[in-house]
């Protein structure tokens, strides 16, 4: 069953009560929420999210409530416990969603191991996956949202799971979190995209989320071998440049994108070399998104 | 520099000083072409080696070594002719890799 085939009701009654489970990606997830926006904001993103039956093991439990004291009256706030742990300060109660996606994040980050995790978007096209390995600032996200408005299937924009057995990466589609500029470029590149409501003074400034088209999560099981890696940059005004680079380049810059590579120690020298192996790669600059989604096409057609 | 007190810096470095690698199996190589990337199990660091740079640890990991001899062996193995820029460069090299932690000084 999908999120959106419970009711309205129904959903807030459970996460107030017992809580719900959904799956993401590889994922289950427990959540509990007393706040009321978080939840209207939770059909809308992950209606087409399944609803995992009971009783089940969640790998991640996150709970969102509201503080009490003097706070509550005035300048109301939400809290996160993560594994009945308070992680981050309480934000603004408006910003209950995005501090649930930061930690659902920081929960994967920490956690899921079995895993090679690299901080990079991932789509997929002809059955093999083109990752954008970068930290923030780099115009991942941005880019990872054109391509899925033009026909690529989101893996992520944030996490790339690459699986121990057979270098596959694992889907993982989550709501995507654009941030400042970037909300007005895919609004005007994708006119019809479902972008939620803007988030005013995050501690990554003004974030709106990017919605994940039905069928990326219809096939949030389906796992594919990566096929190039691409290091984006974002560069104001600069012509589109796709150079290819040595594999060894690659390992490097691709290590320095691991949220765990130090951590796996062996395996994940093995898994990222496997990785790097297996994969053509290339830095790319670019300022047009248009042009940078004829370069990947190109890339997947070659 | 020894008026200064620092007795184990790569400055110090001389062609008859001995070298040991560590052992085979802690040691992890992908090559890609003349580019290296090595794991060492021991420190859990990751390092880019040349071409060149590999042989020379290769070399040591096969047999301890000056860096005289390093240069001999792989002299011979290429049938290279040895001459003072070689063991300049085997010099350099092995001050590259005490650097990184990857070699040490026999005996120490």
């Amino acid at each position: 069953m999908k999120l959106a085939e419970l009711p309205g009701e129904l959903v807030a009654q459970r996460l107030e009560g017992r809580g719900i489970l959904l799956q993401t990606g590889p994922f289950t997830v427990r959540i509990h929420s007393v706040v009321e926006g978080f939840t209207q904001l939770l059909r809308r993103f992950y209606a087409n999210f399944p609803v995992v039956p009971e009783p089940a093991i969640a790998d991640f439990h996150v709970r969102l409530t509201i503080p009490g004291g003097i706070r509550r009256r005035w300048r109301p706030q939400v809290l996160l416990l993560l594994d009945g742990q308070e992680v981050f300060l309480p934000y603004p109660l408006s910003h209950a969603f995005p501090l649930f996606e930061w930690g659902l994040n920081w929960c994967i980050a920490m956690q899921a191991h079995q895993y090679l995790m690299l901080h990079s978007a991932a789509v997929e096209r002809s059955g093999r996956v083109l990752l954008l390995p970068a930290g923030s600032g780099s115009g991942k996200s941005t880019l990872c949202a054109a391509l899925v408005n033009r026909g690529w299937r989101l893996f992520s924009d944030e996490f790339s799971l690459v699986r121990a057995a057979d270098g596959h990466l694992i889907p993982l589609p989550r709501p995507m979190p654009l941030k400042n500029s970037s909300i007005d470029v895919i609004r005007d590149f994708a006119p019809d995209a479902e972008l939620g409501p803007s988030f005013h003074g995050t501690r990554k400034g003004t974030v709106a989320h990017l919605g994940v088209p039905a069928s990326c999560v219809e096939q949030s099981a389906v796992s594919a071998p990566p096929g190039w890696l691409v290091f984006p940059s974002y560069q104001s005004h600069a012509s589109l440049r796709l150079e290819p680079i040595s594999k060894a380049q690659a390992f490097i810059k691709l290590a320095n994108n691991s949220f765990n590579y130090q951590l796996l120690g062996l395996r994940g020298f093995r898994e990222a070399s496997r990785l790097v192996d297996n994969c053509d790669s290339y830095i790319l600059s670019y300022s047009n998104l248009d042009e940078a989604i004829v370069s990947m096409n190109r890339l997947a057609e070659s | 520099m020894a008026g200064d007190g620092i007795v184990d810096g790569p400055e110090y470095i001389e062609a008859e000083t001995s070298w040991v690698a560590p052992e085979k199996q802690e040691l992890h190589w992908v090559s890609w072409g003349e580019q290296h990337a090595l794991y060492d199990a021991r420190s859990g660091e990751t390092h880019l080696l040349t071409e060149q740079t590999a042989r020379v640890l290769q070399q040591l990991v096969l047999r301890p070594g000056t860096a005289r001899e390093v240069m001999e062996a792989l002299c011979s193995e290429s049938g290279e002719c040895c001459d003072e820029q070689s063991l300049e460069s085997s010099v350099w090299l092995l001050r590259q890799l005490h650097s990184a932690g990857l070699i040490e000084k026999s005996g120490t």
